[in-house]
């Protein structure tokens, strides 16, 4: 007979076992497949493509089926914590485990540890076998050491936080399936009703930003599902692992404290204590008020009667659905009365912000409260304010005058509404996003982003802001840093691509650039760059991020460098270059225009086919940037489709528009 | 000693128990009886330490029974519905017990195995209903429990078992003392082998008796007189209930039964007979004097 007065139980354990063994074992097969199977397939494929993709590609162990194991990573210890769980879910196995000689702390430890063994000694044993083969067979170029070290940590910690994070969401609840729905809903909350909120905020509030990348960092990061997929993908990043093991701590230890005072009649309830549920009701009906919002916002355009339709369609049916799940029935219609409170307050709210009773859309701070500001306009799609460091905002403009410009242009704003509250934002070629970011002289900051449907009606403020230097230097700012390594500059042209590694051609490029571009003009600046076929593409060194300018044809200094060192070749079209122009009266597309030259002529019957050389020279001229009802499109002596542009009728030869009568 | 105090169980909103006190001495068999949704399930659980009371208190020998290993260890519930982990068989089912219970006997254990003639490696869950009864009594009882929490155990079983059962039942009780809580809605499933019953409906005990004192105290007798009497005669008699069959009175009288003989005797009656009283009328005729009719309480 074995000890009386054993802490752990072993039967206890091997039962445990048996009904949770299989994940365990389901992992480790998983894990063997997916990572030591195939590092042994590379092995015994001994092909030398394998030998440099490794090499160059794989830097850490989560690239090997990285998304396999991104999906392991957290279904497993959610599948672990809810059959760890089981035994206080179902109804017979609470009653009998409770009736034993066995304090409820003792069975926690138990059931709590057994599937916590089920996720993690999978990964252990997953590791020494790593481990192993690296001292075996020559595995070098695959993995090392520390890689085999950084996988291990990084699973470990992700599991234990999921895993802890899923046994507390169980002893709240007493069914499984909620409890898996809740925990994948609690991994994803903190960037999910953030962004919902912002959206909404968005929707409602002239002026509000919705740029996430200002904002919402902090919640995205705080997001564990979105480092467990940016393992995957992303190079050498650096997770922060104590703050997950702190609250993998916190969150067992309010499990072990929700489990003793959970009463055992729970099993088979959604939501195991009384007073949770009308946070776990109104909760489910917020977000899913919030979700119907968003989604009449984005369909019907931000027209607040459907977005109201929205709010209550969705407060009804969280509710609802939120009832249903608490009753375990769905008849539960005659709980009306909490929905008729919630959406009185929420209305009342909703009403508050759409009116702005707090005065956000209409205030606009004075010059003398504005230190420095930082503007943006996304018109132009190469203006970023990415910077080597990441993309923290710059203050750009400090010029007091500069400031009563953007003073001005949110004044003529917030005076003129140019969207309208019920307004469409229809994206067109002139339609702008402006930023701006003031930092004010009592230490805040405030920000508004504005959707400005025409920049010509505010062209007299912006023109200003966007021809000062100030602006311009920060609007390429990796181009004007002087820390800024430039490692190579790739040139573009229709059909033609040349790479210039030379650090001195570099320099020389770069420097009638930052001329050319600090010489543009407004009306440089703003022009349609959408039809420009030659490009420039920088890569950086420190950050290994690329970069897409267009190269307008005023950037003589440029064109004239590229020429000197002859790399201007295919940058501008010419007669030899092109053997068949294409014309057409009716609307191109660009599946139509690849295929074009492979198909049959007789079915051509909306295009005319040009091929004698004084007509293609003739036809190429017209392409000067005018927009127009006919298309041209210009193959070379290949067949390969060069570029296409729009011409008006009235400039086209006499032939063309004769052919098409 | 079972001892409850003053109990209050509330799920939800309702109070499935309201202020229950009960004492079920060592030793006796304790019968609750009571319709479905009495509230029998749970104050059984709230004894056996699996529920936690709102308000009162649940002692086993004046120590709290929740979360309390050692008296755990000295109790078994068997509930209405049975549990056995999924694809257990008897063996392994049996280990656990072992492991988990200190007083376990083995030797018993075997014993019981030849007189079941069972094979204790098949898994449980392919056994009969009546099978897996008998199973869950044999674990039980071989934890060697002072005390035994049944919750329905007859319900829907042959008679032969059912007569099994209660002899392990009462075996035990005689030889080691064993205390024995058993509920049911079915007064005469328990009533060969209680000492004592409870009365739940609705929530509240309403009737709780010694069936010795019960059967002592009660007495239905027959009287006959040569000529008519006047009623006053009964006056000095406490009458549960009297109804009249040409000139033989039958009467329900609680009291001594030699005060009663004494106080009848003195009016010479020509027949003067005490007749049995079953269990069954007994709470009839009890449940009428706190004010309900018995079949609206208990089948």
């Amino acid at each position: 007979m074995q000890s009386k007065t054993s802490y752990f139980k072993k039967e206890l354990w091997k039962q445990a076992f048996r009904s949770s063994g299989w994940i365990g074992i389901g992992y480790f097969l998983a894990l063997l497949f997916v990572l030591p199977l195939n590092v042994i397939m590379v092995k015994t494929r001994n092909e030398p493509r394998d030998l440099s993709y490794y090499q160059d590609y794989v830097d850490s162990l989560f690239k090997i089926n990285g998304e396999v194991q991104s999906m392991l990573i957290i279904a497993i210890p959610i599948l672990a914590a809810i059959f760890a769980c089981r035994y206080m879910q179902v109804k017979g196995s609470a009653d009998f485990i409770h009736s034993l000689p066995l304090k409820r702390s003792q069975l926690f430890y138990h059931q709590f540890l057994i599937g916590y063994l089920m996720v993690i000694i999978p990964v252990i044993l997953t590791g020494f076998i790593l481990y192993v083969m690296y001292g075996v067979i020559d595995v070098d170029f695959i993995y090392q050491h520390r890689d085999i070290w950084d996988w291990f940590s990084y699973t470990v910690t992700f599991v234990t936080f999921i895993y802890s994070i899923a046994f507390l969401v169980g002893t709240f609840t007493g069914i499984s399936a909620v409890q898996g729905a809740l925990s994948i809903l609690i991994l994803i909350f903190p960037v999910g009703i953030s962004l919902l909120v912002m959206e909404n905020l968005r929707m409602l509030v002239i002026g509000f930003s919705g740029d996430y990348s200002i904002r919402m960092s902090y919640f995205t990061k705080a997001s564990p599902i979105f480092w467990i997929f940016e393992l995957s993908t992303q190079k050498n990043i650096e997770i922060v692992s104590w703050y997950y093991w702190l609250l993998s701590i916190i969150f067992v230890g309010l499990s072990l404290v929700f489990y003793r005072i959970r009463h055992i009649e729970s099993a088979n309830q959604a939501i195991a204590f009384p007073l949770m549920k009308p946070i776990f009701k109104f909760g489910v009906t917020f977000c899913f008020m919030l979700l119907g919002g968003v989604y009449f916002g984005l369909t019907q355009e931000h027209y607040v009667g459907w977005i109201m339709f929205g709010y209550v369609c969705g407060a009804l049916f969280g509710y609802v659905l939120a009832e249903m799940l608490l009753q375990k029935t769905w008849r539960v219609f005659d709980q009306w009365k909490g929905f008729v409170i919630y959406i009185g307050i929420s209305m009342l709210v909703i009403v508050s912000v759409v009116f702005d009773w707090y005065g956000f859309e209409t205030k606009v701070p004075s010059e003398d409260e504005v230190e420095s500001v930082f503007f943006d306009s996304e018109h132009f799609l190469y203006n970023t304010h990415y910077d080597a460091e990441g993309n923290k905002i710059k203050q750009n403009i400090t010029d007091p005058e500069l400031i009563n410009h953007v003073i001005d242009l949110h004044d003529f704003i917030v005076a003129n509404d140019p969207i309208g509250r019920n307004g469409y934002q229809r994206y067109t070629e002139n339609s702008t996003n402006v930023d701006i970011v003031y930092q004010l002289s009592n230490g805040k900051r405030m920000v508004r982003q504005y959707f400005i449907p025409s920049i010509e009606e505010t062209e007299q403020y912006l023109q200003p802001i966007m021809d000062s230097e100030e602006y311009k230097r920060s609007t390429l700012a990796w181009l004007f840093d002087e820390n800024s390594n430039i490692s190579s500059v790739a040139i573009d042209g229709y059909d033609y691509r040349q790479q210039v590694n030379d650090q001195q051609t570099i320099n020389k490029l770069t420097d009638a650039w930052k001329q050319d571009y600090l010489d543009a003009s407004y009306a440089e600046m703003t022009q349609n760059i959408y039809g420009e076929t030659k490009s420039l593409e920088v890569e950086l060194d420190s950050s290994e991020n690329f970069y897409h300018l267009p190269l307008l044809d005023s950037y003589t200094n440029v064109l004239e460098v590229l020429k000197e060192e002859e790399l201007d070749r295919g940058l501008t079209i010419n007669r030899e270059d092109v053997s068949m122009v294409a014309i057409t009266n009716s609307e191109m597309n660009e599946g139509m225009l690849h295929e074009l030259p492979h198909i049959e002529d007789n079915e051509l019957n909306e295009w005319m086919l040009v091929e004698k050389n004084e007509q293609i020279d003739e036809l190429i001229k017209l392409n000067n940037g005018t927009k127009g009802a006919w298309g041209i499109a210009l193959y070379g002596p290949f067949d390969n489709f060069i570029d296409a542009y729009q011409v008006r009728e009235d400039q086209l030869p006499s032939y063309v528009t004769d052919y098409f009568e | 000693m079972i001892q409850v105090q003053n109990v209050v169980k509330k799920l939800e909103k309702d109070f499935v128990l309201d202020d229950i006190s009960l004492k079920i001495n060592n030793g006796s068999i304790y019968g609750l009886l009571g319709s479905n949704g009495a509230g029998k399930t749970t104050l059984l659980k709230t004894i056996a330490g699996i529920m936690k009371q709102n308000e009162g208190a649940v002692e086993l020998e004046r120590k709290p029974v929740f979360e309390n290993v050692e008296l755990k260890e000295r109790l078994v519930f068997i509930p209405d519905t049975l549990y056995f982990f999924s694809h257990y068989t008897v063996q392994q089912m049996a280990n656990f017990y072992m492991d988990i219970y200190p007083k376990w006997n083995q030797e018993r254990f075997e014993e019981m195995q030849q007189l079941l003639d069972l094979d204790t490696n098949r898994k449980i869950h392919r056994f009969s209903k009546g099978m897996q009864r008998q199973v869950a009594f044999w674990l039980a009882l071989c934890a060697m429990p002072d005390y035994l929490i049944l919750d329905e155990p007859f319900d829907g079983l042959d008679p032969v078992i059912r007569r099994k059962i209660k002899s392990w039942i009462i075996q035990d009780v005689a030889e080691r003392e064993m205390t024995v809580l058993v509920s049911s809605h079915n007064l005469k499933e328990v009533e060969d082998i209680c000492d004592a019953v409870g009365i739940l409906h609705r929530g509240k005990l309403l009737l709780e008796k010694d069936l010795d004192e019960l059967k002592s105290d009660l007495h239905k007798v027959q009287i006959a007189f040569k000529r008519e009497m006047d009623s006053t005669i009964f006056d000095d008699l406490e009458i549960l209930h009297q109804e009249k069959r040409g000139s033989v009175y039958i009467c329900i009288i609680r009291g001594d039964y030699q005060q009663v003989e004494e106080i009848v005797e003195q009016f010479n009656p020509v027949v003067f007979d005490i007749l049995p009283l079953t269990l069954e009328e007994i709470f009839i005729y009890e449940m009428e004097g706190v004010g309900y009719a018995i079949e609206n309480i208990l089948l």
